[in-house]
């Protein structure tokens, strides 16, 4: 395929809300969706906050109006919901004879269900069969794959934090390749008492909100959500009288090879990434008009990307981190950020890094304080960096209209 | 796409076939229902601070991958690309039960991060310096395939010369156990020679790992090319006869140029049928069957992309392939051009690899 790469749908759950709607409502509010855990039992649930679909697992399933809802995990359920919304904008019906494809992404896949019965299943007590082989990753796709009737390409990627950054990009160029016309790309990942007791052995959960790119940020918060979005060619776009959203210009994935868990502090593999993913794009650094920054608000993530920020642009573009609304939502990050990246565009907004006092003094940086619209924003990078040092970084810009 | 080429490889199975030159190995075989891997001496590859807190699937898979670079004089591949369907099992097994045991308090986080599933890819880059593309699919019967084709791809588009590509997936007893339950093995034991022969349901369990360093240079050797790779999501019997068509049209060859079909028949009487289907379809070419060898896991085609690389370079069958459930149709002395290896998991995941003896 030759030319443009466009998005001609979204779609997102999130602690902010279900749909784009709501999510461009709570960002605009600058309201969080932070709270402490009602509905995943664990001994942490009120030492943190988290960034928490006040949902339960029998009210997600009638969202979805599933006839049969046995197996369907949280991840599921939250990726069905999240397509649901991009099928719809993209007019895609769900029976059809394109040649879709699906590229998702997820850190722990079925864990929210296989950690309640796991010793359960061990020990023979009681039926868990419809849950068997949830505890991968493949799981949640095929789940997902099989609502929406997706069969030309079906596969799943995990590199942690970027995972459904490095799915956007891969749909691209499934497209690019000419191996699948519409791709459908993004991640899902539920809350778990797994990963909550990861990251808290590690010792970078904030059991306050997070403070983004501030002097005296102590840690990230955990969320969970899902978030798609539909790429194709601007020709596919055009025939199937789908809507243009904006295009897909550039990225990259560069691994820094620094350490297992750490960024480098100098943000050698943020430069990088930034760098080539303009370079795909045929961009400057002064084209960027907002930086969606992966900003998780721990101490190396922060130090390492603001050095490679100030290394990489002359001019400091309007940048900041949306983490703060929606915690950290690992797997699904990159999506998720992806469609606020989009909806900047789409809006000619930018959205306040929440909780930030102090800038730092490496950098002396301070991020966007407030929500401000009425903007012409052309181009949007969106970060997203991750544990062995696997970095991806992605490029939307505004349709032109020539 | 453009054919890679296969420069080297490095193969952890439950055969010796780690630093094995030598294709008639004897074989190994198991009355458990599973098998597990031979391993290699890790002192080479790994310092011995790492190794104690190794798992045997991160031990293992990282072993194969240097392995695999230090066979090519270690150069720097513009990609690391790693399948895995279930990732580093142990680690995830023991994060849950020190959650349980401590009551989520007090954890070590070495579990933790070891049981993120591109922990080798990161492992790898680390260690060797490796600044790149660098991508984990965790689709687990389409994990190693898919890294596959982002390889040919990434070299297909200019982005990279050399890609390292491969798969891991360990066996646990635990998993083995929990698999039981739910029905994926066979519920008599077995000898594993015999695998194909039985008439009941389930399969037996494996493990293993390989890695490939891709190119777009046809190394001087004898060079066995990948050229082409299909999967098959759910597939009814005309998709998989369409695509078998279409991989042969593609690329430019018919039927009876598949000197070998490598089958991923796993001995479960319940999941035949495709498999006679493409027997049936390809009438003139040499079926061997593989996971009598290495029993039945995510990646399992790794070990048959190993197989069937070696089966290329050496130009012979190996004798211990060579068994009641692997009788020859046609004189040893015949040459061996074109291997497809076709692999049915569970249904869900099949896939088509084409691999050739580089012109």
């Amino acid at each position: 395929m030759k030319g443009r790469l466009i998005v001609s749908g979204l779609g997102i759950y999130t602690a902010l809300g279900k749909g784009v709607e709501a999510n461009n409502y709570a960002l605009q509010s600058m309201q969080h969706g932070l709270s402490s855990l009602d509905y995943l039992k664990t001994i942490h649930a009120n030492a943190f906050p988290f960034g928490e679909i006040k949902k339960s697992a029998e009210e997600l399933i009638q969202e979805a109006e599933l006839q049969d809802n046995k197996g369907f995990t949280r991840t599921s359920l939250l990726g069905i919901l999240a397509l649901k919304e991009a099928y719809i904008q993209a007019k895609i019906p769900f029976s059809n004879s394109l040649r879709i494809g699906i590229i998702n992404a997820t850190s722990v896949g079925g864990m929210c269900e296989v950690e309640r019965y796991y010793f359960d299943v061990l020990d023979q007590v009681g039926d868990f069969s419809e849950y068997s082989d949830t505890i991968d990753c493949a799981d949640c796709t095929h789940r997902i794959a099989d609502y929406f009737g997706i069969k030309h390409y079906v596969t799943t990627i995990s590199t942690a934090c970027s995972s459904s950054a490095n799915a956007i990009m891969l749909g691209a160029r499934l497209i690019q390749k000419g191996i699948i016309d519409i791709a459908v790309c993004g991640g899902t990942d539920a809350l778990t008492r797994f990963t909550i007791n990861g990251f808290n052995s590690l010792k970078n959960i904030d059991k306050n909100h997070c403070r983004p790119f501030d002097a005296n940020r102590n840690g990230l918060n955990l969320g969970e959500g899902a978030a798609y979005i539909i790429l194709e060619s601007e020709q596919s776009c055009r025939e199937r009288g789908a809507s243009p959203l904006v295009e897909f210009a550039g990225f990259s994935n560069f691994n820094e090879a620094f350490h297992p868990t750490a960024p480098n502090p100098e943000g050698e593999g943020a430069y990088q990434v930034m760098k080539l993913a303009l370079e795909k794009a045929h961009l400057n650094p002064s084209d960027i008009d907002y930086i969606n920054a992966h900003g998780t608000a721990t101490l190396t993530n922060d130090e390492s990307e603001s050095n490679a920020m100030k290394r990489l642009f002359p001019v400091l573009p309007k940048f900041g981190s949306t983490k703060c609304y929606t915690g950290h939502t690992l797997a699904a990050a990159g999506a998720i950020e992806a469609v606020f990246s989009i909806q900047s565009i789409l809006k000619g907004a930018v959205y306040a890094n929440l909780n930030f006092e102090t800038p730092m003094p490496e950098t002396g940086f301070i991020p966007q304080l407030n929500y401000e619209s009425g903007l012409d924003i052309q181009h949007v990078m969106s970060n997203s960096f991750a544990f062995g040092g696997n970095n991806a970084s992605l490029i939307f810009s505004k349709i032109k209209t020539s | 796409m453009k054919p890679v080429y296969i420069i080297s490889s490095s193969c952890i199975s439950p055969q010796a076939s780690f630093h094995n030159e030598n294709l008639d190995i004897p074989l190994h075989h198991t009355n458990e229902n599973v098998f597990y891997c031979i391993e290699p001496d890790y002192s080479k590859f790994i310092n011995p601070v790492q190794i104690r807190r190794m798992s045997r699937a991160l031990k293992m898979g990282f072993t194969a991958a240097i392995d695999c670079l230090q066979k090519a004089g270690d150069p720097r591949p513009q990609g690391i690309i790693i399948g895995t369907g279930k990732g580093c099992m142990t680690d995830t097994e023991q994060f849950l039960h020190s959650m349980r045991e401590f009551n989520e308090t007090a954890l070590n986080p070495t579990n933790f991060i070891h049981s993120t599933y591109n922990q080798i890819n990161g492992m790898v880059a680390l260690n060797k310096k490796i600044n790149s593309y660098n991508v984990t699919y965790v689709h687990r019967g389409f994990s190693f395939e898919h890294s596959l084709i982002d390889a040919m791809m990434l070299i297909d588009d200019g982005d990279a010369e050399m890609v390292l590509t491969g798969s891991f997936d360990e066996m646990t007893s635990e998993h083995f156990d929990v698999k039981q339950i739910w029905g994926f093995w066979k519920e008599e034991k077995i000898d594993s020679n015999q695998l194909m022969l039985s008439q009941t349901g389930g399969t037996i369990a494996g493990e293993g790992t390989s890695f490939y360093l891709l190119s777009n240079q046809k190394p001087s050797s004898i060079a066995v090319a990948l050229q082409d790779i299909r999967t098959l999501y759910k597939p009814s019997n005309d998709d998989i006869k369409n695509t078998l068509n279409l991989i042969l049209k593609d690329n430019e060859i018919t039927h009876d140029d598949i000197d070998i079909i490598m089958l991923g028949e796993s001995g479960d009487y319940h999941r035949q049928a495709p498999y006679q289907l493409i027997r049936e379809a390809l009438p003139m070419s040499q079926p061997l069957v593989f996971k009598h060898l290495c029993g039945e896991y995510d990646t399992s085609t790794n070990f048959a992309f190993w197989l069937s690389t070696e089966i290329l370079q050496h130009q012979s069958i190996p004798r211990y392939l060579i068994s009641p459930l692997n009788q020859l149709i046609k004189p040893s002395s015949s040459s061996i051009k074109t291997i497809l290896i076709y692999n049915n998991y569970f249904e869900q995941n099949q896939s088509m690899i084409l691999l050739r003896l580089a012109d």
